[in-house]
């Protein structure tokens, strides 16, 4: 399994994009984070003042974590190189477990880095305003936890869409779709999509929400879910070169 | 045991029938060319013994096992498909994620690319090489894990003639080391001076499965065309020794495929031959005569 995770950590470094894609992964953070402190002197609890952070780290590295894992899975099957990695390992839920924990890795350094940008974006942004922003550890923590887990998840969550689509652009389609049905199905009944995985993240990534462990155990399960559906098609399914 | 196995394959995409009951073998150390026209079934049969397809009955076996059922598959076969390269990635990268997936040493990467005449194209994207070019990074990738067997799907597909000379050289020499080699072609010209037997498939069936030269002198015709001063002369000659002789234009046509008892015969009769040759079909007549042919097994 090491093997395969350093062959697939090689794939995703062998691109270019993989550099594009994280600069504008951190211009994202920097910039939700920015905007919603642009009001930032009316913010008064340490929590307030997080917010924030959490929004920008946290919708960034859902967004382009799941994104990008899903078109590179995708892309596999796009560009034929599918069918090296399945000769390579023929036990094709090896492959899969690789991959997702490839991009889990990658989506938890990432995320890391974004709940750091957003840390850092902030304090820049009370200090421009002469205002302070006194942080505690276990405030640092709580946010570049739930950071984590939204990076790491959406991004093993991307892995299996990728597998599951075969198409970078229908998985493109799963991603947005699936934001905006919730946001329907959020206005049409309500507290439903709240179960569902941009419903659990705007919950854990709001401080004032509450059951945080639960949340952040309703993506995993989520996930796990969907990795295992990946892994059965991937299974079951017949590679075409 | 044949190093390769191909028994009772069956394969069926929804309502059409890719592979019907094909069945044959392939013994160690030759080059065999897996022969068919487009959509005849080739690249099922190869996706199915690599595992990459599961058939809907039968087998498709390496030394008696399944692909996924192989300890270090890589070493044991390469395989080269179609378009297997990310278009944005260098030669040298897509040989070294190949070289990390096998567990050899990333330093293999360059000795494939010398070894395809690709090293000075290393750092280029393989989006932007030619077709011959990508067709040599493919060859380089099957031969990551120093494979005993190569399965090839199409390598000479749009390849100059300069390039099919390379690959034959290359694969000749490939089987020099006593490698096995399997390669699909719908262009039996294009691989006849490479292979050593072919199996010929038509609409998922076997259609033939010999040596090369066997299936030339069974579907040459039978005959042996010769030019001489005294043609009626030789022509008794011939038919006296019990040949059966037709002459045409100024030449003689004889109805048999042992060219060298007739040169002898010719010799021993003290007859001036300008010319003898054995008249044989071309090799594309030969494909489109077995493959175009109500479905029947040539053993």
């Amino acid at each position: 399994m090491t093997t395969l995770i350093r062959a697939e950590l090689l794939q995703f470094r062998s691109l270019r994009s993989t550099y594009a894609v994280g600069l504008l992964a951190v211009l994202v953070v920097v910039g939700i984070t920015w905007g919603d402190l642009t009001e930032a002197e009316h913010l008064t609890t340490a929590m307030q003042k997080l917010t924030p952070v959490l929004t920008g780290g946290g919708i960034a590295m859902a967004f382009v974590g799941a994104l990008l894992a899903a078109a590179r899975v995708a892309g596999e099957y796009r560009y034929g190189t599918i069918a090296n990695r399945a000769l390579a390992t023929p036990r094709r839920v090896r492959l899969v477990v690789a991959k997702l924990a490839t991009y889990s890795l990658v989506g938890l350094a990432a995320s890391v880095a974004a709940a750091g940008i957003g840390l850092a974006t902030a304090a820049l942004v009370f200090a421009g305003k002469d205002l302070t922003l006194t942080l505690g550890a276990a405030d640092v923590i709580d946010v570049a936890l739930r950071v984590v887990v939204v990076g790491t998840l959406f991004a093993a969550m991307g892995v299996a869409i990728g597998f599951i689509t075969r198409s970078q652009q229908a998985a493109a389609i799963v991603v947005f779709g699936d934001f905006f049905a919730e946001k329907l199905l959020g206005a049409a009944v309500g507290d439903v999509a709240g179960y569902l995985p941009f419903g659990l993240l705007n919950r854990l990534l709001d401080p004032s929400a509450g059951h945080a462990l639960a949340t952040g155990l309703g993506l995993l399960a989520t996930t796990i879910g969907l990795a295992a559906g990946a892994a059965v098609l991937m299974n079951r399914r017949d590679i075409q070169a | 045991m044949s190093l390769i196995q191909i028994d009772h394959l069956v394969k069926d995409f929804g309502g059409v029938r890719a592979v019907d009951d094909l069945t044959f073998a392939i013994d160690a150390g030759r080059i065999s060319g897996f022969l068919g026209p487009n959509g005849s079934g080739k690249t099922t049969t190869l996706l199915s013994l690599l595992g990459l397809v599961t058939p809907t009955s039968g087998t498709a076996t390496i030394d008696g096992r399944s692909y996924a059922s192989l300890a270090d598959p890589l070493a044991e076969v390469g395989a080269m498909l179609a378009a297997n390269a990310h278009p944005a990635r260098t030669a040298r990268d897509h040989l070294r994620v190949l070289a990390a997936e096998a567990g050899v040493p990333r330093a293999r990467a360059d000795e494939l690319l010398g070894l395809v005449e690709l090293g000075a194209a290393a750092d280029r994207r393989a989006g932007g090489f030619s077709l011959g070019m990508r067709q040599r990074l493919g060859l380089a990738g099957a031969l990551m894990g120093d494979p005993r067997i190569l399965v090839l799907d199409e390598p000479a597909n749009g390849l100059d003639p300069e390039g099919i000379r390379w690959l034959r050289d290359f694969l000749v020499a490939l089987a020099g080391e006593g490698r096995t080699v399997l390669l699909s072609s719908h262009v039996l010209s294009e691989v006849a001076q490479t292979v050593d037997e072919v199996v010929v498939i038509s609409r998922g069936r076997l259609v033939t499965h010999l040596p090369l030269s066997e299936l030339m002198a069974r579907r040459s015709g039978g005959r042996v065309r010769l030019r001489t001063p005294d043609y009626a002369a030789l022509q008794a000659v011939l038919i006296d020794a019990g040949f059966k002789v037709a002459s045409t234009g100024g030449e003689l046509h004889v109805a048999s495929t042992d060219q060298d008892a007739i040169a002898r015969l010719a010799f021993a009769s003290g007859h001036l031959l300008y010319e003898i040759t054995t008249d044989a079909e071309s090799l594309e007549e030969v494909f489109l005569t077995l493959t175009t042919e109500p479905q029947e097994v040539l053993a």
